[in-house]
């Protein structure tokens, strides 16, 4: 019973992104980004196919982030400020259903999202490293949707959602990076407010998944060591998008509507 | 408008999963491998017209946040790079871009002569002072004080005085409408006089002194006292030095 009742608002999900232009947005990002990979290689001197590449790669990764988020916090924000959501959990539908079928039905978008993107890639680039760009991708998208329904939800704004959302992709792609500097050579650990910083940024890098490892640039060199980190990757996404549900669906329940 | 619930209302099994989701996230993230450094080779900058386009034409701005970037550059997450084992070539190369982006910027001149031009590499050094030598021709006013810095820098830290000399000479020479002050232009004088080059320090320092340049009645009497000190040593025989070349 809750399975059929968590498809039909998965379905219900997909009907909106449908309704709302999402394949038309979709097909306008890859469109803008194959044209700016066009431009890199027509202004590139040498190498110009891996410019070409990589500028799509990146542009289109980063507007389908941005695409996703945008889509899931108004979609939420507006079910929530419409009273749609009364209407729903009136039926015998729990809120934790209704937020896995939410979370389902935004799983399927942002793999018709990935699949739309990568799909140019399987004729530049080679097909394995298309696939796994594009599973990659996927997951990353299910993570950004899974943050930015946990903050809708949350937060019942479609500005704030995004920004905290923003922050959280931002602080995800950076903590490497973070971490490195936090230990740096220039860095004296043996200083109690450097070795605080230290624990601090460790402990956040434990807590926040490490983004910089998802859909990488590099693969399309090297599909093999992409095919070799998407089972951690994975691993990765699963934990990360069940916890982020538990987050909204713990605020979600407090919540007298 | 929505109220919230007392968190003792919640359902044990949510609390339950967000404990345990948060304690495997925590385990995999222990779990996950130490973040490796990697180093980054400095790449060309881009295009002056570029730079334009992606600064909305404001070419200042961007060579100010270039700056600060290639400033920033030697330390990498997890690395401090050494100046020595900078591609000097590029470094060069960003330097050209931003006074070419902003012509009156006075920061990448005072970055190759006191950042990159202070390090231990006699090859790299010059590469610095070659370029001060060749901006400096295009805005003398402006950008003396960094010629007369490398002066210096050829003198006393290359030990390689005809550089010196050349760069001096370069600021001696300079179609400056007497923006570059006395005690810049007399440089080339004093290396000269280094050099051993007697006769020709002789014969600047009387025609400067002859010209009436110098109006500051120290300043007279200070390079006065210098070229007759000049001229007690020109008349002395030729010491036999083996073609040494005095350095102090």
């Amino acid at each position: 019973m809750m399975l059929k009742q968590v498809a039909v608002i998965a379905q219900l999900t997909l009907l909106e992104a449908r309704r709302t232009h999402l394949p038309w947005t979709t097909a306008g990002i890859v469109a803008v980004g194959l044209l700016l990979g066009e431009c890199a290689a027509g202004l590139a001197l040498t190498d110009s196919h891996a410019y070409r590449l990589e500028i799509y790669a990146a542009t289109t990764r980063l507007l389908m982030v941005a695409c996703t988020a945008l889509f899931v916090a108004t979609s939420v924000v507006r079910e929530l400020a419409d009273r749609v959501i009364d209407l729903t959990l009136s039926r015998p539908l729990s809120r934790g259903t209704w937020l896995v079928g939410r979370l389902s039905g935004y799983g399927g978008m942002v793999c018709m999202l990935a699949v739309a993107a990568a799909l140019p890639l399987a004729f530049t680039a080679t097909p394995l490293a298309a696939l796994v760009w594009g599973v990659s991708l996927a997951a990353e998208l299910l993570l950004v949707a899974a943050a930015t329904l946990s903050c809708a939800v949350a937060l019942t704004q479609v500005v704030a959602s995004v920004l905290a959302v923003a922050a959280f992709y931002v602080l995800s792609r950076s903590i490497d990076a973070m971490v490195l500097m936090s230990r740096g050579p220039t860095v004296e650990l043996g200083t109690g407010s450097n070795a605080f910083i230290e624990h601090a940024v460790s402990g956040l890098a434990m807590l926040l998944p490490a983004l910089s490892d998802y859909t990488r640039s590099a693969w399309f060199n090297d599909a093999t060591t992409g095919l070799v980190a998407l089972p951690a990757l994975t691993m990765q996404t699963v934990i990360y998008s069940v916890l982020l549900a538990t987050v909204g669906l713990f605020d979600f329940t407090r919540r007298e509507i | 408008m929505t109220t919230s619930a007392p968190s003792a209302a919640l359902p044990w099994r949510v609390v339950a999963v967000l404990v345990l989701a948060v304690c495997t996230q925590v385990l995999w993230g222990s779990l996950r491998a130490t973040p490796t450094v990697t180093i980054t080779p400095l790449a060309a900058p881009p295009s002056a017209a570029m730079v334009r386009v992606l600064s909305l034409d404001q070419p200042a701005l961007a060579a100010r946040l270039m700056m600060l970037w290639l400033q920033a550059y030697d330390y990498q997450p997890g690395v401090s790079l050494p100046f020595r084992s900078l591609d000097y070539a590029a470094v060069e190369t960003w330097l050209a871009r931003m006074l070419e982006l902003d012509p009156h910027f006075q920061y990448p001149l005072l970055a190759a002569a006191r950042l990159y031009g202070e390090v231990d590499e006699p090859t790299r050094q010059r590469r610095m002072l070659r370029f001060i030598a060749r901006s400096f021709r295009d805005d003398p006013v402006r950008r003396w004080p960094w010629m007369a810095h490398g002066v210096v820098i050829a003198k006393h830290r290359l030990h390689d005085l005809p550089l010196a000399l050349e760069l001096a000479s370069a600021l001696a020479q300079a179609d400056d409408h007497g923006a570059i002050p006395h005690w810049a232009k007399q440089m080339r004088i004093f290396v000269l006089e280094d050099m051993g080059e007697l006769q020709s320090a002789k014969i600047l320092l009387g025609g400067l002194l002859a010209s009436g340049e110098i109006q500051d009645n120290h300043e007279r009497a200070f390079l006065s006292e210098r070229l007759a000190d000049i001229e007690q040593r020109a008349a002395q025989p030729e010491p036999h030095t083996n073609g040494e070349i005095r350095r102090d």
